[in-house]
């Protein structure tokens, strides 16, 4: 029986949705970052799926890349973050729309 | 051997590329390199390649003697020998193919015996004559590169080869001109015989390329073929045509102003006198021995096609006789002693080109091999008078030098001798030859002209001579007592040019029946002069009855100086400017330059300044309005706002996903 990733993807789909929004719509700088988590976890999970779908139980190549994925999002957190303490000491807010210095 | 026919210029440009190095590798000390080695290389390579010609030359002759006997054995006339070699293609454009190489025959070996045999001697005065100056090596490095150049023009083995050392010699003689280039005035001079000669350059380039249209699209670009292409009977019905004949007159006329580019004649003449801005021994070597006499030397390359063009002929022969005369006249109220040398050589060049105009090329290049041996002592000579005098050239400054420069006087005597021509020098010879065509081919008036600028010349030469070295002494006190004779460096080109001067004429010595000169020519100009002699009359009056004419024109023009200086006309001993209808006279062609060329060109540049150049930049502003207007347009879409950018972003992002779905499903 051939698994449908339907459930998986919708939800994947509704992650996503949930971070682009945030990322959109928040202005704190703290929230941006956590609507970029959420988009990345979203891929992670179309990946697992999918994988199920192409490679049954047994295959596990698309369910290795999620693993990396995961890696490389603590470490941009880790920087993101950072930055985010730094920007905050140097200009004392985190609110993008105050973030204009390059409109001239 | 005749595979080695590169080597004759590639020594000299190994000097100069040895000297030139030394040169900047010693820029940085105040000395500069040493003079001993750098002047030892720079006199070592002109000579190795003289001693080459000399070898090449005597192959030739042994082969040329050779092919002789043959076609007596035979009975039919044998092309003569010369060697060639061809490095490989040069230019290959559609129909036209260039290669590049060179060709050694006997016109060539004569040209290469004197360029690279005075170009030697000349580089040995100069160590002399240069010792004191800091730029020496860079001097000698554009000496060597000078004789390279020089010896591509004459070695090349088709009018584009020639070019290559045409604009070489060009590039040279500016360096060497404005040599001394921290006085404006010698730079201006080196730049204003750039221009004028660039104008010859382009009627050169110009012509050749007409003459390869003649020929037709595909022939090749050599002497050889042209001259073959040009003697051949079955071609004279295609130039007989109205259209290849204009065709063909165009070209050779501008050819012809090549020539006189190079060859300073009238119209482009005005650059020679000024060059003498440049050391002496430059103005020696290449503004009175070699480089000058260039466009001879393609006069009688390309002596098959001018015969051809009967017009352009006598527009040579009338150009000649003209520059001859004026540059004798003005030569009369010169007071710089190169200067009055500089109006000699355009004189003398004047005559060359009378003779190739009434299609005696040899007698011309004749003229242009012993003029290369007189003018180079004279030039040598008052280099040495300018040495011991300190570097005056004023020669209402000079006088009662012939006790203290004996040396000297005696090497410019001799060539005094040769140019006035005085029995047995040897411009007596070549002159006399020149004056006895003209008169059997030129007519009257050519040879009146002609024979009116000897007796011009003989009064000019001898008031230089009698201001120099016989009348009293004018010289300052101060300079006075630093006279000296020359270092023997200086002496020894003296000494053998002088000789030559006195001697070389013998070796076409037409009425004492000595005609090598004339048999070496035979092979390479024998059938164009030939072809034009057919309609010429015969013979004129005896030959010793011309020549007493052209050796009472000398005479005559003596007396005359010995006159005017008796009777105290030259001893203008003052500083007070020329006289202005001799001013008008010596500026004509000057003025003559500023209204067609420099008039023409201020007009233009002022019409581009004041009408085009704003139009251009109206236009450009407009461009450049058009843009940032563009530019702030576009800038709206970037809002400063993150969230703004990021969903424009995404909404684009969207946008080519669908546009992407809607292809691939």
């Amino acid at each position: 029986m051939i698994f449908l990733p339907t459930q998986s993807l919708i939800l994947a789909g509704v992650l996503f949705a949930i971070g682009l929004a945030t990322v959109l719509v928040k202005r704190n700088l703290f929230f941006v970052l956590m609507g970029v988590e959420l988009m990345l976890n979203a891929a992670n999970l179309s990946f697992v799926a999918w994988s199920r779908t192409f490679t049954g139980s047994a295959g596990l190549d698309g369910q290795v890349a999620p693993l990396f994925s995961i890696a490389v999002a603590a470490a941009e957190a880790c920087v993101g973050l950072a930055m985010l303490l730094a920007i905050f000491r140097s200009k004392e807010t985190l609110d993008t729309d105050r973030f204009d210095r390059m409109k001239e | 051997m005749t595979n080695l026919l590169w080597l004759l210029p590639v020594l000299p440009a190994a000097g100069f590329a040895i000297n030139g190095l030394l040169a900047l590798a010693g820029s940085r000390r105040g000395e500069g390199p040493d003079r001993g080695i750098v002047g030892f290389l720079a006199v070592l390579f002109p000579v190795l390649s003289f001693l080459l010609t000399v070898a090449l030359w005597w192959n030739l002759s042994e082969a040329t003697e050779m092919v002789r006997g043959q076609s007596e054995l035979l009975g039919v006339k044998l092309q003569a020998p010369a060697f060639a070699q061809t490095m490989g293609d040069w230019i290959r454009v559609g129909d036209l193919s260039i290669s590049f190489g060179f060709r050694f025959d006997k016109l060539t070996g004569i040209m290469l015996l004197f360029v690279t045999g005075i170009g030697s001697l000349i580089h040995l005065y100069s160590i002399g004559y240069m010792a004191n100056d800091r730029g020496f090596a860079r001097y000698m490095a554009y000496l060597n590169l000078f004789l390279a150049n020089m010896v591509v023009l004459v070695l090349g083995d088709g009018p584009v080869v020639t070019f290559l050392g045409w604009e070489g010699v060009g590039l040279c003689s500016y360096l060497l001109i404005g040599f001394w280039h921290h006085d404006e005035s010698n730079g201006s001079a080196a730049t204003k015989a750039f221009l004028v000669n660039r104008v010859g350059d382009l009627g050169f380039l110009v012509g050749v390329f007409l003459l390869w249209q003649i020929m037709g699209p595909g022939s090749s670009l050599t002497y050889e073929a042209i001259s073959a292409w040009f003697r051949d009977p079955a071609h004279l019905q295609q130039l007989a045509m109205p259209g290849v004949a204009t065709l063909l007159t165009l070209s050779t006329v501008f050819l012809f102003v090549g020539c006189t580019g190079k060859s300073a004649q009238i119209p482009l003449l005005t650059w020679l006198p000024d060059a003498m801005a440049g050391p002496t021994p430059v103005s020696a070597l290449i503004h009175a021995a070699t480089m000058v006499t260039s466009g001879v030397f393609l006069l009688a390359r390309m002596a098959d096609v001018f015969v051809a063009a009967p017009f352009t002929l006598h527009l040579i022969a009338w150009v000649g006789a003209l520059t001859a005369a004026w540059a004798a006249v003005t030569g009369l109220f010169q007071h710089d002693i190169k200067k009055v040398l500089a109006y000699s050589t355009v004189s003398q060049l004047g005559f060359m080109f009378l003779a190739a105009g009434v299609g005696a090329f040899d007698a011309g290049l004749f003229h242009v091999f012993t003029h290369a041996f007189f003018k180079a002592v004279l030039f040598l000579g008052a280099g040495s008078v300018i040495h011991a005098l300190s570097g005056e050239q004023d020669i209402r400054r000079m006088g009662g030098l012939v006790r203290k420069l004996p040396v000297t006087f005696a090497a410019m005597f001799a060539g005094w001798y040769a140019i006035v021509g005085l029995p047995l020098g040897a411009g007596f010879w070549s002159k006399d030859m020149i004056l006895e065509r003209v008169y059997v081919h030129g007519g009257i008036g050519l040879y009146a002209i002609a024979l009116g600028s000897a007796v011009v010349t003989a009064v000019y030469m001898t008031r230089m001579m009698i201001l120099v070295f016989w009348s009293p002494s004018r010289v300052d006190h101060e300079v006075a007592h630093h006279i000296h004779e020359s270092p023997p460096s200086m002496q020894i080109p003296l000494w053998i040019l002088g000789v030559g001067a006195l001697s070389v004429g013998f070796l076409w010595a037409d009425m004492i029946h000595l005609d090598w000169f004339s048999r070496q020519l035979s092979d390479v100009v024998g059938a164009a002069q030939a072809s034009l002699a057919g309609d010429a009359p015969g013979h004129g009056p005896s030959p010793w009855l011309l020549a007493s004419f052209g050796v009472t024109a000398a005479v005559v023009g003596i007396l005359v100086a010995f006159g005017l200086f008796r009777s105290g006309y030259f001893r203008e001993n003052g500083r007070e400017p020329m006289d202005y209808r001799a001013r008008w006279w010596m500026l004509a062609f000057d003025g003559l330059h500023t209204l067609v060329g420099i008039w023409p060109a201020t007009v233009v540049s002022w019409v581009l300044d004041t009408w085009i150049q704003p139009l251009l930049m109206g236009l450009l502003r407009i461009f450049a309005w058009l843009v940032e207007v563009a530019g702030s347009t576009l800038r709206l879409l970037q809002r400063s706002r993150l969230r703004t950018n990021m969903a424009l972003s995404v909404l684009g992002l969207a946008l080519l996903l669908l546009f992407l779905a809607r292809e691939l499903l």
